[in-house]
């Protein structure tokens, strides 16, 4: 089948991959025992003696309704474009979403780019220079990035760069109460605060993603085409860069894609350690306290960036190898 | 193919050699087991998020079967724990019916009056309706209850309350552990910033904050770590502590908002917004004059009109307000005959009065009273998107939610302005790291919420930071199921209680940062604490005699394995499925392409 008829099936799936994802979750959240109430009771013991006040923050939850119908208002709402609002704060959950949203995006654009930058050229020259001292020596500490604890290496660099050197700041987004004389100014302010959250969280990344670009480059420098491009008198940095490069990276590429959603939820230690107000510390935070319309919310909009970038992957994958429509 | 069929003919042996293996080892550790001898074995759940009291719980389960108290120990999240001890409680059932038999968790009253102690000891208000986790119904102690409140002479009411925490102790239906203590630090330079209370200020004692070495005309700033984010700004619909937090800077009561614990003058509360006050000879009427020049921080004059409406609010049940049950029960009506003053009228006496009912703040009703009372919780002026205004010293500039809230002095405040010209509150979810902000000057103050008691010693050698121990408000506690069929014997519960070694407890296991309790409360709580009762020592010896009088016959015990699961079933299914697995193999082989 053409390129146009692979996307259009792909699309189509898509509507009931999420429908039968928000009822999962939806059933899932309902069937953890406890709910938002008992955190609150939790919080606040006091609050047992007024049952009158408990029964109208119930009602006012829906939480008296049957599952279903519950649901149903949730569909019925989220097809209207509202999300509810959040049962521990009041706050409309998309408002909630979007705050938050920007922070975490900045975060995980910036390592990601990061991590890609340092990586592919790392892997390159460890593919190219197969066994060498720079190889084992990436080996080694990508060996040491995966297995370090995020959350113990995000504590050391603070401890160290912060208070012990006071080179950066030890957590937030800003420093608080500066006016910024012009955009540059609270450009390089806020970039201090990025320095030891990306550091920490590009390092974990880094480690992946430069072993797979050496694997991926190692398989394809075997390939004939590599030896028939250096037969042909290419320069070796054209064989490399040009060549074999571009086909090294399309499973990098996929991974990072597949991972995207790995992204969100996999910051919330970072995030929490950092007081970095993202997402990810966001969503953990929600099923804690049972917060069920966050939940929803935020479940939702990581399942649609999930299945939006693996639409994404396997489109472009099908446009780069045409053996892949089916 | 011969080559390729033996490499997986010598996986299939492998595959079987690993189960078996397993099955071995699983069996051999079986035979290695003691097995203890229990009369019984009951469920003890603990919730998570506190190692010293996850420890407790391990504890427990190794000394409670010395006594012949067989345990199975469960961690659960708060959320999981609590809606299965309101099963328990309300429904009556036991761990095996959903429910609880046993639970740790840290229970307190959350005011000096211990008026409060009704909802939870009362037989009327079980969980979820009240307080009562533990189903221990007792006639005496309702009638103490119930005449407690009642009662307006101090000498009388510290008697009856005393005898109820006596009880309490003696029916042990709740076993008081230790009391957990923290400590708070500051910068040294912050200075007449006093950290054992929490929450930590109020609009008078952040007044008196200064900094060293800087004066009124410097521009100062302050800025105090949260864990976590607040609930409500309205302060009428909240009343968790650390709501507090900003609530105590930027709203004021008609009285001050601290509460000196153990002093004397809780009696004799300061005033606010109310410059004075008169109560009727019935004590029913509270007749309040309030100040003339109080202004809201967007430039509206503050009258009672204010303060009516704040109120009219608490009692109405839409608003879902914060202790309205106690005004519900206790206030008839609120007038404002003119625009200084305002009249509360009580239906009863109620001693807790200005703790529980006059200290809340008042809200602008030039700015809330268009929004119905049903959804002030989910307004603009409750989640942030608008700033609401105040009286109090601080004015809110800026909130940016799970990050940080921004005040700056306000010039016209009717107290005078306050010392520090910004004032801040970051939110600082890890303990850690709010230590680590601390020592790199980025907060000057921290709560009890962060201590790290292994930190204590190197923060104490740091010259720039100063350390308070905070007294303990509140008891980590033992609850019982009073109906459990076993649990509901007295003496069961008295003999768990004596097997429990509380001097090991707060000294190894919470490192010198707890002390023994002796009953439900905490000394710093409420005066109800009884100075007469003594903590239960530790005594196995005890602890058997009373399983004896409970008619337990050490000599007749029964044999009871402690791992209810035995592992010989999934060894045994594990050999099977590898056998299978092989044979199916090596048969898939056997057949010609």
């Amino acid at each position: 089948m053409g390129l146009r008829d692979y996307i259009i099936k792909r699309i189509i799936v898509v509507i009931p991959t999420i429908v039968a994802l928000s009822l999962i979750t939806f059933t899932i959240m309902h069937l953890a025992p406890g709910g938002p109430l008992d955190y609150y009771l939790a919080e606040n013991p006091l609050m047992g003696r007024d049952p009158l006040r408990v029964e109208t923050l119930k009602e006012r939850m829906g939480l008296n309704k049957p599952i279903w119908e519950q649901y149903l208002i949730w569909v019925r709402n989220i097809l209207s474009g509202n999300l509810g609002w959040s049962f521990h704060s009041g706050e409309d959950v998309t408002r909630m979403i979007l705050g938050k949203l920007n922070k975490t995006a900045t975060l995980m654009v910036i390592s990601l780019t990061i991590s890609l930058l340092i990586a592919i050229p790392l892997g390159v020259t460890s593919a190219v220079k197969q066994y060498s001292k720079i190889d084992n020596l990436m080996m080694f500490f990508s060996l040491f990035g995966t297995s370090m604890p995020g959350f113990w290496f995000a504590l050391m660099l603070i401890f160290t760069f912060a208070v012990g050197l006071g080179w950066v700041p030890t957590s937030g987004t800003h420093t608080l109460g500066m006016s910024y004389p012009t955009v540059l100014h609270e450009m390089l302010d806020r970039g201090r605060y990025l320095i030891l959250p990306v550091v920490t969280l590009s390092l974990g990344r880094l480690a992946q993603l430069s072993r797979l670009t050496r694997s991926s480059m190692l398989d394809v420098l075997k390939q004939d085409y590599i030896t028939t491009a250096r037969a042909k008198g290419l320069s070796e940095t054209i064989v490399i860069y040009k060549h074999a490069l571009r086909n090294a990276l399309l499973p990098v590429i996929t991974v990072v894609g597949l991972n995207i959603g790995f992204l969100f939820a996999g910051s919330a230690t970072i995030e929490t350690i950092f007081a970095w107000p993202g997402l990810g510390k966001f969503m953990v935070d929600n099923i804690y306290k049972r917060d069920y319309p966050a939940i929803m919310g935020s479940t939702m909009l990581i399942a649609v960036t999930v299945i939006t970038a693996n639409l994404i992957t396997d489109i472009v994958y099908a446009y780069l190898d045409p053996r892949i429509r089916y | 193919m011969k080559d390729f069929k033996k490499r997986l003919l010598i996986l299939c042996i492998s595959v079987v050699m690993a189960f078996g293996s397993y099955a071995a080892a699983t069996a051999m550790l079986v035979q290695a087991q003691e097995t203890e001898e229990v009369f019984f074995t009951i469920s003890l759940k603990a919730p998570l998020g506190n190692m010293v009291r996850e420890q407790v719980g391990a504890l427990l389960a190794e000394e409670l079967p010395k006594i012949g108290i067989g345990i199975e120990l469960e961690y659960h999240d708060f959320a999981t724990l609590l809606s299965q001890s309101e099963v328990g409680a309300s429904m009556g059932k036991t761990a095996a019916e959903g429910g609880v038999d046993m639970f740790l968790m840290g229970m307190s009253p959350d005011s000096t009056d211990p008026v409060g102690l009704t909802s939870w000891f009362h037989s009327k208000y079980l969980r979820p309706e009240g307080n009562n986790a533990w189903r221990y119904f007792d006639p005496e102690l309702d009638r103490l209850l119930e005449l407690g409140e009642t009662l307006v002479d101090q000498g009388e009411r510290e008697e009856i309350y005393w005898r109820i925490m006596e009880i309490v102790k003696e029916n042990a239906f709740v076993i008081e552990l230790y009391y957990p203590v923290q400590f708070a630090a500051r910068s040294t330079i912050m200075e007449n910033a006093d950290m054992w209370y929490g929450p930590g200020y109020g609009t008078w004692q952040i007044r008196q904050w200064t900094i060293a070495g800087k004066t009124e005309a410097d521009d100062t700033t302050a800025i105090y770590a949260m864990s976590t984010e607040i609930r409500n700004i309205i302060e009428t619909l909240s009343e968790l502590t650390y709501d507090r937090n900003v609530h105590n800077v930027m709203f004021d009561a008609l009285i001050q908002h601290e509460w000196t614990l153990m002093d004397e003058d809780y009696r004799r509360p300061m005033p606010n917004l109310a410059e004075s006050w008169d109560i009727s000879d019935d004590g029913l009427t509270y007749t309040f004059h309030l100040r003339d020049d109080v202004k809201w921080h967007d430039g509206e004059p503050f009258d009672s009109s204010d303060a009516k409406f704040t109120f009219d609010a608490i009692l109405d049940p839409e608003t879902a307000a914060a202790d309205a049950v106690y005004w519900r029960e206790n206030v008839e009506s609120v007038e404002a005959p003119d625009p200084y003053t305002v009249v509360v009228n009580f239906k009863r006496i109620f001693p807790a009065a200005w703790e529980l009912i006059l200290r809340r703040s008042i809200m602008p009703e030039h700015i809330l009273s268009d929004i119905p009372h049903s959804e002030w919780f989910t307004s603009s002026y409750n989640t942030g998107g608008d700033l609401l205004p105040g009286t109090g010293p601080y004015r809110l500039v800026e909130w940016q939610k799970d990050d940080y809230f921004q005040f700056e002095a306000y010039d016209d405040y009717h107290m005078g302005r306050p010392f520090i010209d910004n004032f801040f509150i970051r939110i600082i979810p890890d303990a850690s790291v709010g230590l680590a902000a601390l020592e790199a000057g980025e907060v000057q103050l921290l709560p009890t919420s962060y201590y790290i008691p292994t930190e204590y010693d190197r923060l104490m050698a740091n010259e720039d930071l100063v350390l308070q121990t905070a007294v303990p408000l509140y008891a980590q506690q033992l609850h019982i199921n009073a109906e459990h069929p076993i649990l509901r014997n007295v003496w069961v519960r008295r003999a768990i209680s004596a097997a429990i070694p509380r001097e090991h407890i707060a000294q190894d296991l919470a490192d010198g940062w707890a002390e023994p309790a002796s009953q439900f409360v905490s000394p710093a709580r409420t005066w109800a604490f009884n100075p007469d009762l003594e903590v239960t020592p530790y005594d196995l010896d005890t602890a058997r005699e009373y399983m004896e009088k409970a008619g337990f016959d050490y000599e007749w015990l029964e044999t009871v394995e402690v791992t209810k699961a035995s592992p010989l079933v999934p060894a045994a299914a594990g050999l099977v499925v590898g056998l299978a697995a092989g044979a199916i193999l090596t048969y898939i082989l056997r057949k010609p392409k």
